[in-house]
């Protein structure tokens, strides 16, 4: 199907329509929209918070503000990059609020156990490759159970598309310093993925 | 790193599933969403993230913060493309008064 010149990246025409019905109070349209994007938007606070609780905890906030917050989106972006950035900001913040806490590594072997990892949208040589599929899951493994200082950049940037500017502001952190670690932590998984083969 | 930047982008198109139900779960919260506890949610943070993202003016400034390059590169060509249009504005100008 051809996009529409007018269509932002992400956005269908079937996301446009409920985000109009949503903004002027249709709770079935507003449901829709979480059933749409409660998996992207529990993926992303995962991936940043490694923890099952947490992340569903900020899904359940991302989406409250959604709710409240709705009628005041103008539609500058797709409601997608909305909730995305909504997401993340919402993680890091509770990602500041525990950065006292010591950095706990957390094994991912009970989440690929209890948890399925689905590809959303699966090249036709990724679901005939059983192996690479493998691969891909070991590179989860390894992204979620780096440390944080390494983990969030790679997440912000090869995950999320944001920039180094972007990841810089949100992170607090000097432009110079994020892309060294981004480096480092694509450096982490080259070299990981060698000793799991 | 040309295999990592591959796995990399299929990783950006892999969803964890979470536990059943999480729809339902959110939709029991914003049920129970009580008018005094809409201020605490909607807090200074959420709503400076609000208006930026309804912004013209600040996506505009986001993009040439994340691209100074092309910000420069379009400047100068602005700049010259003016400097040219003034240079045979004052050639008219000139060959008028003559």
């Amino acid at each position: 199907m051809e996009r529409k010149k007018s269509q932002k990246t992400g956005e269908t025409p079937k996301d446009s329509a409920l985000v109009a019905r949503a903004k002027k109070g249709d709770k079935a349209a507003f449901e829709d929209l979480v059933k749409m994007y409660s998996r992207y938007v529990y993926t992303t606070a995962f991936f940043m918070l490694r923890d099952t609780h947490e992340a569903e905890d900020a899904s359940q906030e991302v989406f409250v503000k959604v709710y409240l917050s709705i009628s005041g989106f103008r539609g500058l972006s797709s409601f997608k990059t909305w909730i995305r950035k909504l997401t993340v900001n919402t993680c890091i913040d509770k990602l500041r609020l525990k950065s006292k806490h010591k950095d706990k590594k957390i094994s991912l072997d009970r989440m690929t156990e209890d948890y399925e990892v689905v590809f959303t949208r699966s090249s036709h040589n990724l679901e005939k490759s059983y192996l690479r599929q493998e691969v891909v899951k070991d590179v989860l493994k390894i992204v979620v159970n780096m440390e944080e200082s390494y983990r969030i950049p790679l997440i912000l940037r090869d995950l999320q598309d944001y920039s180094y500017r972007e990841i810089a502001d949100l992170t607090g952190k000097p432009i110079g310093t994020v892309k060294t670690n981004i480096h480092r932590a694509r450096k982490i998984i080259k070299d990981k993925l060698k000793t799991y083969k | 790193m040309a295999n990592i930047s591959r796995y990399l982008r299929i990783v950006k198109e892999a969803e964890i599933e979470p536990e059943d139900s999480i729809e339902d779960r959110i939709m029991d919260r914003i049920s129970n969403i009580k008018e005094e506890d809409r201020e605490e949610i909607l807090d200074k943070d959420f709503l400076q993230f609000l208006k930026n993202s309804n912004s013209k003016a600040y996506h505009f400034e986001q993009k040439v913060r994340s691209h100074p390059g092309l910000a420069a590169l379009f400047s100068i060509m602005v700049l010259g493309a003016a400097a040219i249009l003034a240079y045979i504005a004052k050639l008219i100008i000139s060959a008028e008064n003559k």
